[in-house]
């Protein structure tokens, strides 16, 4: 019991530093890809090829004046950014980041928690992230927080209702909830990956991922031409920088369900399937970037229709056929 | 059953963790010496009519509502998709008679113009 | 045509295509009642004549859309029938005047300052305020009057709404505008706009300095075209003096105008789709606008602010590898475009977006005073270029860009295709460059060569009269325009005969176009209003002089 605790507690603690730096580099990669596709250098004089940017932001972030405005309800205020990252790494709790390995004769299961119900522990827990943007955004007295609370409840919880939907196709074929069973379910190789008989389920799980990420073309909760800085206007320094981590959190984990439900994971979980992965993850890290680059954003009452009166029909009939074909 | 405690120790590092963050802002000790800054961004005008607190039609509210509805019917729905190939024909026929009726809801809301905004 | 009126009002004169006519103010509202065909209203000023009086001045243009009326009347009471009512553009214009003339319009719906902050005591354009009395005032305006009242015009109460400032300090407002909108949700149900954030009393500074000394100063009215305003200011003082500027000279402005019209298009557009969350496309359209400013720069010596133009003719020719340059320029422009459009043009996001936002009837543009490709986009096939045309853009081949809904999507797109046809035409000026000098020989009015200043007592006597009296232009009053980037820029100007102007007045397109935006945005989102915005492209300078 007390290896066992230990053990947990060492994954904790590298999966918590590991994604807080990685949404530092997150933003020097977003930086970099765009800059690429925009036909310019991107961040140059921080270190060589401006790496160090990421420091000199974190300095800054670490390093700014606290500042809690007049008229904000203080409690509320400060806890709300810790509820957006908190519940981004309480969903890492449930997603196996790597095929099981053996180190110095221990063998080490690189998830925290392997929860039978695992998927849907991962989504509700990313759900209950809406709760960072909203009480945020209504603790700070300020008219676009206040618009932009309204357009994150309506967003996330419309697409909510997508995400378990596209999801429940391909969890009706692996009959399990475990991200786990749903990995070995595609171990027979690329022509079992869960894409294949499950496009429409991909497709819209992906453009809800974007939805539930609030990325461009769904960037509107935070829309900088329209809400300011949305709910984080009032914010600065690390309460910000909070919300930050955790949207890049979110990005990362997202990434790494698509890729283990619907591209095959880690495969049969040789080293080989392990950088599978990885190159999975990064890709659809670098397709939210992409999207960024190419798309504008639509409007909020537009994404909201395309919510209830495209995405759900598709998704109810996707598993109506499902369902049927099973059955022969 | 040991998950359960792992769940517990991450939900506790994962708060606790963000609140260290927190202590961050300590390190500089500067305050604004004006009171400006303190004040509610509003586009820089001094003198707004009316602050957040007042009244606003929150359009998206009736989505809320639905959504709850429609949330936890999908939830009901993930034990069946676990359990479909052991409920067989039975289970489908269940299942799509009760997708049927949220189909009839889903059609209803959009007669009533619940989700037209603008 | 103008037989009729010119027997009913004997003593109007003409100049080019401009009739100036002066009545009594007791005519006033007869004339307004018809109008004799004038019946586009373009700018309305005062000018003040100390002891005789303040005089207002209308401007309006012939619906045969060549002729341009300068209607001018004494009013011994300072007082004057609003034309709000019957153009709606009159609202502001009619405000301004007000503002820095304190002439009373009786009738306007809501006269109050415009331009100057509204703890400003007094009236700035009047010649007895003197240039250097400041004055400091720091409370913004809540506007809770105007707002009230365009709220009860709808069917909403004041308790139901939410009141949210965009502006002026918002990343949208492209410069300092501020408009306070009235929000159910995030629909507008109503908006006004405060505006002059950037006023620095350009009309007033003219008033105090000499003919070529303004000319820097019209380089800060639209700062993304700067070489526009420099033209349509000499090319006025210019048909004041009856100059006729060599060919080179003429065709050398065609050719820095119409690329001073692809910059201005750039940016609005690049601007445009950054609102609408595009990023990318700032860059694909920034770049070749860097790439005009290069060429600006090795002409002019200078990026934005150039302050090339001379009455006369200009500061120097073509530098040696200016074809070159500007083929690249141009190259890089068309890449640019392409690109943009190819990322946007099936893209059904934009398209969404876009169709059917801010949409202004054929028949309400003029009236609302829209101008240039705003109004191209509405319908309305009016261009200067096209219309009564200068510089020989008559010989030149090219063709209007019309649009059809006057929604964002068609100002959009019109930018698009403007930037084509002046494309077109510097490809055709450039081939056919005439020879010779750029400036005229005219020692009144363009300094002499360097050498001659400090050889010669002539050029060094020509060089200090011209320095310090200025260029003499004779007694008068005229109006002339031309076709800008974002309208018609127009400059009435009176004389005293002396080497400063007496008045000045610019009519700048951004004025009237941000007049017309209020009313575009009722019924749409926030989001929407950020791009109807974008898509009129206002330039704060020119708007707030």
């Amino acid at each position: 019991m007390d290896a066992y605790l230990i053990e947990t507690v060492i994954k904790i603690v590298v999966i918590l530093l590991l994604f807080s730096a990685l949404a530092g580099f997150g933003t020097y990669f977003e930086r970099k890809v765009l800059a690429f596709m925009q036909r310019r250098l991107g961040p140059m004089n921080v270190g060589p090829y401006g790496v160090l940017q990421i420091a000199a932001d974190g300095i800054k972030l670490f390093t700014k004046e606290d500042l809690i405005p007049q008229g904000v309800v203080p409690a509320i205020f400060k806890i709300a950014p810790v509820i957006t990252v908190a519940t981004a790494f309480m969903a890492a709790a449930a997603i196996p980041f790597m095929p099981e390995f053996t180190a110095f004769g221990y063998t080490v299961k690189p998830i925290i928690a392997d929860i039978n119900v695992g998927i849907l522990y991962v989504i509700g827990v990313m759900g209950v992230g809406l709760y960072g943007p909203l009480l945020g955004g209504m603790a700070s007295a300020n008219k676009f927080a206040l618009i932009s609370t309204a357009r994150a409840a309506a967003v996330f919880i419309s697409y909510e209702v997508v995400t378990g939907l596209s999801l429940l196709a391909p969890l009706m074929m692996v009959g399990s909830l475990s991200l786990i069973d749903i990995n070995n379910f595609q171990a027979g190789g690329f022509t079992h990956w869960m894409i294949w008989s499950q496009p429409i389920a991909f497709v819209l799980f992906l453009i809800a991922a974007f939805a539930e990420t609030g990325r461009t073309p769904f960037h509107l909760i935070a829309n900088d031409h329209e809400l300011i800085d949305g709910f984080g206007t009032e914010y600065s320094g690390m309460r910000w920088g909070l919300f930050f981590i955790g949207e890049y959190a979110n990005m990362f984990f997202i990434s790494w369900v698509i890729a283990l439900v619907f591209l095959g994971g880690f495969g049969d979980g040789s080293v080989l399937g392990a950088l599978a992965l990885f190159l999975k993850v990064s890709f659809f890290f670098f397709f939210f970037l992409w999207t960024r680059a190419a798309w504008p954003d639509v409007r909020p009452d537009q994404l909201m229709m395309l919510c209830w009166k495209i995405l759900m029909p598709i998704a109810v009939v996707n598993i109506v056929i499902t369902g049927i074909v099973m059955m022969f | 059953m040991e998950f359960y405690l792992s769940l517990g120790v991450i939900i506790v590092t994962a708060v606790l963790v963000p609140f260290l963050f927190h202590l961050s802002s300590k390190l500089n000790s500067n305050k604004s010496k004006t009171q400006n800054i303190q004040n509610v961004y509003e586009c820089g005008i001094s003198t707004p009519i009316k602050d957040s607190d007042e009244t606003f039609n929150v359009k998206y509210y009736l989505v809320a509502i639905i959504f709850v509805l429609f949330d936890v019917e999908v939830l009901f729905m993930f034990p069946w998709g676990v359990n479909v190939r052991t409920l067989s024909w039975f289970g489908i026929a269940e299942m799509f008679t009760f997708m049927g009726i949220l189909v009839a809801g889903l059609i209803y809301i959009y007669n009533t113009k619940a989700l037209k905004w603008g | 045509m103008f037989k009729h009126f010119l027997e009913f009002f004997p003593t109007t004169k003409q100049k080019n295509n401009t009739f100036i006519l002066e009545i009594d103010y007791k005519k006033i509202d007869a004339f307004m009642c018809n109008l004799y065909g004038f019946e586009i209203l373009l700018d309305i000023s005062a000018v003040d004549y100390e002891s005789d009086g303040l005089k207002i001045v209308y401007i309006f243009r012939h619906t045969n859309l060549i002729n341009t009326l300068v209607l001018s009347s004494f009013l011994p009471h300072k007082r004057v029938n609003s034309i709000e009512s019957k153009f709606k553009m009159a609202s502001w214009l009619e405000r301004e005047v007000f503002d820095q003339y304190g002439i009373i319009f009786l009738g306007h719906s809501n006269l109050k300052r415009v331009l100057n902050h509204h703890q400003f005591v007094g009236h700035p354009l009047l010649k007895s305020y003197n240039i250097t009395d400041g004055q400091i005032c720091t409370k913004s305006d809540s506007l809770e009057d105007e707002i009230n009242k365009e709220v009860k015009k709808t069917s909403f109460s004041k308790d139901e709404l939410m009141f949210l400032n965009l502006g002026p300090s918002h990343p949208a407002s492209h410069g300092t505008i501020r408009t306070l909108v009235a929000l159910d949700g995030e629909d507008i149900v109503a908006a006004v706009s405060e505006i002059g954030y950037l006023h620095r009393g350009f009309e007033k500074s003219c008033e105090n300095h000499t003919y070529s000394a303004i000319i820097p100063y019209t380089d800060r009215l639209n700062y993304c075209s700067s070489m526009m305003n420099n033209i349509a200011y000499v090319k006025t003082i210019e048909e004041m003096l009856d100059i006729k500027i060599t060919p080179r000279a003429m065709k050398i402005r065609v050719m820095l105008m119409e690329l001073s019209r692809i910059m201005d298009h750039l940016v609005c557009l690049a601007a445009l789709l950054v609102d609408m969350g595009a990023l990318t496309n700032y860059w694909y359209l920034y770049n070749p606008r860097e790439a005009i400013y290069d060429f600006l720069s090795k002409l002019t010596g200078s990026r934005l602010t150039v302050s090339f133009m001379r009455v006369g003719g200009m500061s120097n020719d073509l530098h040696e590898t200016w074809l070159e340059d500007l083929q690249e320029a141009l190259k890089q422009v068309q890449e640019g475009t392409e690109t943009t459009l190819s990322l946007i043009k099936d893209n059904k996001i934009f398209s969404d977006r876009t169709i059917d936002i801010g949409v202004v009837s054929k028949d309400d543009a003029l009236n609302m005073g829209l101008s240039g490709v705003n109004l191209r986009a509405c319908g309305v096939a009016h261009d200067i270029r096209k219309d009564s045309p200068y510089y020989g853009y008559d010989e030149l081949d090219f063709d209007i860009v019309v649009g059809e809904h006057g929604d964002v999507y068609d100002r959009v797109m019109a930018r698009f295709m403007e930037i084509d046809e002046s494309i077109k035409i510097i490809n055709q000026v450039k081939e056919n460059l005439p020879d010779g000098d750029v400036n005229i020989i005219n020692h009144k009015v363009v300094l002499p060569p360097k050498q001659n200043v400090y050889n010669t007592i002539e050029g060094v006597m020509n060089h200090f009269k011209l320095t310090f009296d200025g260029i003499q232009v004779p007694k008068g009053e005229y109006y002339s325009s031309i076709e800008a980037v974002n309208g018609e820029l127009g400059f009435y100007v009176v004389s005293d005969g002396s080497g400063t102007p007496y008045k000045l007045k610019v009519k700048a397109p951004s004025f009237t176009n941000m007049s017309a935006y209020p009313k575009m945005i009722i019924g749409h989102q926030i989001a929407d209003a950020v791009l109807t915005l974008g898509s009129l492209n206002i330039i704060a300078g020119e708007m707030d002089r």
